[in-house]
């Protein structure tokens, strides 16, 4: 089954590869070398990855979940999202999710553990007052609508019709600075992690905190536009949209929160360096 | 009328074996979202604690002596209490009976219609903390304010006094904002419950096929 799913993930972010050009190497699981795209604009690179499976199917295609939804229903977004409280990042929601469709193996025990425990608390609550059930979290309900095959349109309209009705929580990260929930950077860090996950199983394990940059001295500047979600820019400028904080920090004096994004701010966007 | 509203409200049902839980109530028969309980006291008067709860001197630290007041303005309940909020609020839709143990406690067995919401869950550490705050009837008023006024009745309720974990529950869901009263503290805990023989649940799935009531020998 995983095997299956990453073989769908290799063949379409092949296909993204050819899209974009350049190239660079990395073997897929039954061992052949797959030319896949340069690193050099991962932006580019992941919207492609994406944008290119959306024809066939979007992020679901993309990550190997069967596709077979009808279209997306627009839906109307409500207030402002309800957040997840501080600290809390984006790329735990990712894991949850790839963990969820069984694209990634081993999570953080302590982070799985807590989805496990709140998903069951929610769900026995809910039941008190006899709703039905359904996915309960973020992750739950994108990993189920990724499931089901259904589109990006859908799984945005899914997203931020649950978020503005306040019935699930959203990292504030992913919050755009027109208070909608990013999920298309959602979306393309999924497909991204699922890739770092197929290298990972293929290669002896590195260790992230070893190898995590931190801001250095030099700096650029970033003018918020309308969409834009601070883990949208950290995707754009570092590849990473977890390194997040790292601008969020470099910005403190203007930026109170992730979701606190103005249009026409500027940010300082710290070049990164290896500590 | 009277008598039969009365009835359907306090049901005295003669058990076999003659235990009750007070002189006018015999048991507790009760349905939650189609969920039917029962709570009881053993009928078997040589009943004694085993296992977990036999213990008497856990060391302290962790398991300290917990206080009678654990915040001010939460209320402390005994089981009567307890029982009154099961037959009151809960029934009602308007309250919930919280297991603030961790899974593997709770799926060991509990009070009747209990809710396992784990100690940790209720830390602000926890990504899901905001959605189960909107779970207990918390209305978001987006990023992350809420408003708590129908929010839902709690009982809270672990190990007992030697446990800390509802007291943190309690700290974490004030930190939170909940009101203090709409809080209540249920002090004895399991160990309390079963010490009076009272019925525990277990999730149908890990109930083993013999009975788990009386003693085993």
């Amino acid at each position: 089954m995983i095997r299956l799913a990453l073989l769908y993930l290799v063949v379409v972010v092949g296909i993204a590869a050819v899209i974009t050009g350049v190239p660079w190497v990395f073997r897929g699981p039954e061992g052949e070398p797959v030319q896949l795209s340069d690193a050099a604009d991962p932006m580019a690179r992941l919207r492609a990855a994406s944008d290119g499976a959306a024809a066939r199917g979007g992020t679901a295609n993309a990550l190997g979940m069967v596709a077979n939804a009808g279209e997306s229903k627009p839906v109307g977004v409500g207030a402002i999202p309800l957040l997840r409280p501080d600290a809390t990042g984006v790329e735990q929601t990712t894991a949850a999710i790839l963990q969820d469709l069984a694209l990634l193996r081993d999570g953080d025990p302590e982070q799985v553990a807590l989805q496990r425990m709140s998903s069951g608390a929610i769900a026995a609550l809910n039941g008190l007052r006899g709703q039905t059930a359904r996915p309960v979290t973020l992750e739950g309900l994108v990993a189920q609508a990724l499931r089901e095959g259904q589109t990006d349109a859908y799984i945005d309209a899914l997203v931020n019709e649950a978020a503005g009705r306040g019935e699930v929580s959203v990292p504030a990260g992913l919050v755009t600075a027109s208070g909608k929930v990013d999920t298309a950077v959602l979306l393309a860090g999924l497909v991204s992690a699922a890739q770092a996950a197929a290298r990972a199983d293929l290669q002896p394990a590195r260790h992230p905190a070893l190898t995590a940059p931190v801001a250095g001295t030099e700096s650029r500047i970033h003018l918020v536009q309308e969409g834009d979600s601070l883990g949208a820019i950290a995707l754009k400028f570092y590849g990473n949209m977890a390194l997040y904080p790292i601008i969020l920090e470099a910005n403190r004096a203007t930026l109170s929160g992730p979701d606190r994004l103005r249009r026409g701010q500027e940010l300082r966007i710290p070049v990164l360096k290896q500590p | 009328m009277v008598g039969i509203v009365v009835l359907t409200l306090v049901p005295i049902s003669v058990l076999a074996e003659g235990n009750r839980l007070t002189e006018l109530l015999g048991d507790l028969q009760f349905t939650l979202n189609g969920q039917a309980f029962t709570i009881a006291r053993s009928p078997d008067p040589e009943a004694r604690l085993s296992d977990d709860f036999a213990k008497t001197s856990r060391i302290c630290p962790p398991f300290c002596l917990q206080p009678m007041q654990a915040l001010p303005g939460v209320t402390t309940l005994g089981e009567m209490e307890v029982i009154d909020f099961i037959r009151g609020p809960l029934s009602e839709g308007r309250g919930a009976l919280i297991d603030a143990r961790l899974p593997e406690w709770f799926e060991k067995g509990s009070i009747p219609s209990a809710v396992n919401v784990p100690f940790t869950t209720l830390a602000p550490e926890n990504p899901f903390r905001n959605d189960i705050l909107v779970a207990l009837g918390a209305r978001p008023l987006g990023g992350g304010a809420f408003d708590f006024s129908n929010a839902l009745d709690l009982v809270i309720f672990c190990n007992g006094a030697w446990s800390d974990q509802s007291v943190r529950a309690l700290r974490a869901l004030q930190a939170a904002g909940y009101p203090l009263d709409r809080l209540h503290y249920y002090r004895g805990g399991m160990q309390d419950w079963l010490m009076l023989g009272l019925t525990s649940s277990r999730p149908a799935s890990s109930r083993p096929a013999a009975a788990t009531q009386g003693s085993d020998g």
